[in-house]
């Protein structure tokens, strides 16, 4: 996969005050096309009307969880393929595992910093 | 229940507050217990109980202590919050007015940079906040602990812990941030990504 500075990204999470924290990097990094969902419910409703070039979500949010919106992702054949990145203060092995065994692409833990996100981004569309 | 694990705490309750123990007759040849004195005891127990549990203040505790240390956290994710976005706003104000006129510039940087550090007082009021929370906290675990004793009371074997993740969970359980110097760090959770190679969807 080539990285695209033009691909629209949707960044999930509850918290609007995380949201605007990974937009403003992201829009450091050169990405200005940013939309963002509130919940896995919300976000796979705008993962059906627009074509996103990379997923970055939280885990811990209400009604569907960031891994139960991974595993939606995983199993939808126009979705699958998805680049996703679960962004989570969920640092226990358990779910690092349980989150690449469902197919995540990167695992990164709050709190970060820019440099760990560029990271996470380049490697995903250099691999 | 037996007699004198009956009475233990009752003439224990009773001889700390200078009452006079209540006296229950014993046969000397049998060492039976009539049914009355049983009944007595219970009655006395029952007493005894009811006291230690209002020395708990249940209803201080249920009416005032616990719904003000809600409303204590309640204010402090709301204050928080509206401290991080004015440092947020203050930020964003700044990276945007990058092409100002150097002299405006400076200007326009150091009024934000003020705004950002008398927002950043909602530390202190988080953290006093936060200190009135744990003395909640700290009195009720006192009081519990006194009744526990006061009763001798052991836990059930089989106590639901709420606080912890079941230990045979079908899906890992989301707990949110661990303790600071508890959890794993980005270059461990590389690693353990590394490592794990079984993939399962596709």
């Amino acid at each position: 996969m080539a990285l695209d500075p033009a691909m629209p990204i949707l960044v999930v999470d509850d918290y609007q005050t995380m949201i605007r924290i990974i937009r403003n990097l992201l829009k450091q990094l050169g990405f200005e096309e940013v939309d963002d969902a509130l919940d896995g419910t919300q976000a796979l409703a705008k993962m059906k009307q627009r074509k996103y070039g990379l997923v970055i979500s939280d885990w811990n949010m209400e009604p569907m969880t960031g891994y139960d919106l991974l595993k939606a992702v995983r199993s939808d054949d126009g979705l699958k393929e998805m680049p996703f990145i679960m962004v989570t203060a969920e640092s226990k092995t358990d779910n690092v595992i349980a989150a690449k065994k469902a197919g995540v692409n990167s695992y990164i833990v709050k709190p970060f910093n820019a440099q760990t996100l560029k990271q996470k981004i380049d490697a995903i569309f250099t691999a | 229940m037996t007699e004198s694990a009956l009475k233990a705490p009752v003439l224990e309750h009773f001889s700390s507050r200078g009452d006079p123990a209540p006296h229950r007759p014993v046969d000397p040849t049998t060492g039976n217990t009539p049914l009355a004195r049983e009944i007595g005891l219970a009655a006395d127990y029952m007493r005894f109980l009811r006291h230690e549990l209002s020395r708990l203040g249940p209803n201080e505790v249920a009416k005032d202590r616990l719904p003000a240390a809600a409303r204590e956290l309640g204010w402090i994710i709301q204050e928080t919050g509206l401290s991080t976005n004015t440092i947020m706003t203050a930020a964003e104000e700044v990276v945007a007015a990058a092409d100002m006129d150097a002299d405006a510039y400076r200007t326009f940087v150091a009024d934000k940079m003020t705004a950002i550090f008398v927002a950043c007082a909602f530390q202190d009021l988080a953290a006093q906040r936060g200190k009135r929370v744990q003395a909640t906290l700290s009195t009720v675990e006192r009081r519990m602990s006194r009744l526990a004793t006061a009763l001798g009371t052991r836990d059930v074997p089989d106590l639901v812990d709420f606080a912890a993740p079941p230990s045979v969970a079908p899906e890992p359980v989301g707990i949110g941030p661990s303790a600071p110097g508890h959890c794993n760090s980005q270059t461990q959770i590389d690693e353990i990504f590394e490592e794990w190679t079984g993939v399962e969807w596709g």
